[in-house]
């Protein structure tokens, strides 16, 4: 009987360790162990992908994309009064809390039947600085079409359409169809 | 320990096995509307997945709207072709970089939507089925048109006129009517009993969607009217009035029921009002296999 009374003495202890340990962790947010500039990172990579897929649902990344060479020589928030709805959103996330990033267009080359990448967010590569290895990176796509518009004029008003507007920084991938090119847009921010 | 405590060690066994049960139950109730346990990695990659296949959703969308334009027919190959370009260009962009594989495919039978289109008969008739000839219903619970058009090149006989007439959820009506009194006479198309909205002689085409009409060619008449979209709500019931006086053809092409009371087998065809698109994404972290629908709007 005695044993009999141990036991349940064990089991109504483990109850109350169960019991507490359960309310404990219900009390506090649990996650794997960050350091500071992992979590920092984490922070970045999640702005950057909710920055890029607000402005691509909105539209707002095709009409930059659209603009990029032939109403604007780069994309980004740094100057006062940006002229795309993107290069604001990027100004109101990034540049104002200090943070830097470059911005990447990369489509497909039909000539050069090769993928191809450039910078936009600089006007020339020896001004962008080298990604740090930490640096938060997000994607998305943008579609384009033969009969869409460009933009022109500081981004401000309609251009000619993409299929017959000469200096667009991507040609024709598909000129047997009405796609025009699949540009992905990366961005890194660190 | 003596018998009389054999009790009280019974009580407070069964009021620990009690506080065991209602513990475990607390807690996989608490496990339960976590709806599973992940690790953050995992998380990540299905919030991304989401947001590729939102991408997608919307350029299938866009190619739908263009490669449909104005111009219905052969619009199945055309957003195929459209398909199969664009998901080549997007593996080759996206592909290339992070082993991203994408493929679209129009699936035909599993699209939303059937056309019914009488273009090669004289006489504006049921195209079958066992209904009246005269009166016919040319399609009930209809959600959803993309294409009808009609076109009336003459009303032989007494001059009675022929009526299209949509019937909209509430009970509520639109009528369109076509009127010529002899042959070769002036026809008059009016809605819902108004002023004429084109009235000339020659074939009369009207666009019951978009709400125009035109008798007479380019130099003849032309104009507007109310179009029953604007004025009813759906699900509609489209009826033919008076049908067998006519001489001409239409185009319609909608979700709906369309009945064995009008129909024979082979007078509708599918056609992609809402498209059924096989989708397939893989990366190397996560996957979708999709079967999308995609939502046809203007451009």
């Amino acid at each position: 009987m005695r044993g009999q009374a141990y036991t349940l003495e064990g089991v109504l202890a483990a109850i109350v360790v169960v019991t507490a340990t359960v309310y404990g962790l219900s009390a506090v947010d649990t996650g794997p162990f960050q350091t500071g500039a992992e979590q920092r990172t984490a922070e970045l990579d999640a702005r950057a992908a909710d920055l890029l897929s607000l402005a691509a649902e909105t539209g707002a990344l095709q009409n930059a994309t659209r603009c990029y060479s032939v109403g604007a020589p780069t994309l980004n928030g740094n100057q006062t009064g940006s002229s795309t709805e993107f290069e604001r959103m990027l100004n109101y996330t990034f540049d104002r809390q200090g943070d830097e990033y470059n911005i990447y267009l990369s489509y497909w080359d039909r000539d050069a039947n090769d993928r191809t990448t450039v910078l936009v967010s600089q006007a020339a590569n020896q001004n962008a600085a080298d990604n740090p290895a930490d640096a938060a990176v997000a994607t998305e796509t943008v579609t384009l079409t033969d009969d869409m518009p460009t933009r022109i004029g500081d981004c401000s008003g309609t251009g000619p359409t993409l299929s017959v507007v000469g200096d667009y920084f991507a040609p024709d991938a598909r000129p047997d169809s009405i796609v025009y090119n699949v540009v992905e847009v990366r961005l890194v921010v660190w | 320990m003596v018998a009389r405590d054999r009790g009280q060690l019974l009580l407070i066994g069964g009021v620990a096995i009690a506080i065991v049960v209602f513990s475990t139950i607390l807690f996989a109730h608490s496990l339960a509307v976590t709806d599973g346990i992940t690790t953050t990695g995992s998380a990540q990659s299905i919030e991304r997945l989401a947001d590729r296949e939102a991408s997608v959703n919307r350029d299938l969308e866009r190619l739908a709207a263009e490669t449909r334009g104005d111009d219905l027919d052969g619009y199945e190959g055309r957003y195929r072709h459209a398909l199969s370009n664009y998901t080549g260009t997007y593996n080759r962009v996206v592909g290339s970089r992070d082993g991203t594989y994408l493929n679209a495919t129009l699936n035909e039978t599993a699209s939303l939507g059937t056309e019914v289109n009488q273009s090669g008969s004289s006489r504006f008739t049921r195209p079958g089925g066992t209904g009246s000839n005269v009166d016919w219903t040319v399609a009930s619970d209809v959600r959803r048109v993309v294409v009808f058009n009609l076109t009336v090149k003459d009303i032989p006989g007494s001059g009675t006129p022929f009526t299209l007439v949509v019937e909209g959820d509430g009970g509520g009506t639109w009528t369109l009517e076509v009127t010529e009194t002899t042959p070769g006479a002036v026809k008059h198309v009016t809605v819902n009993g108004g002023p004429s909205a084109c009235a000339d002689t020659g074939d009369a085409e009207v666009d019951v969607l978009d709400g125009t009409c035109s008798i007479g060619g380019p130099t003849g008449s032309t104009g507007t009217f109310t179009t029953f979209t604007s004025t009813l709500d759906a699900p509609y019931t489209v009826r033919i009035e008076k049908g067998n006086r006519v001489r001409g053809s239409y185009r319609f092409a909608a979700i709906g029921d369309f009945p064995g009371t009008s129909y024979d087998a082979g007078d509708t065809a599918p056609y992609p009002v809402v498209p059924a698109v096989d989708t397939t994404y893989d990366t190397p972290s996560a996957s979708y296999n999709r079967t999308v629908f995609v939502e046809v709007n203007s451009t």
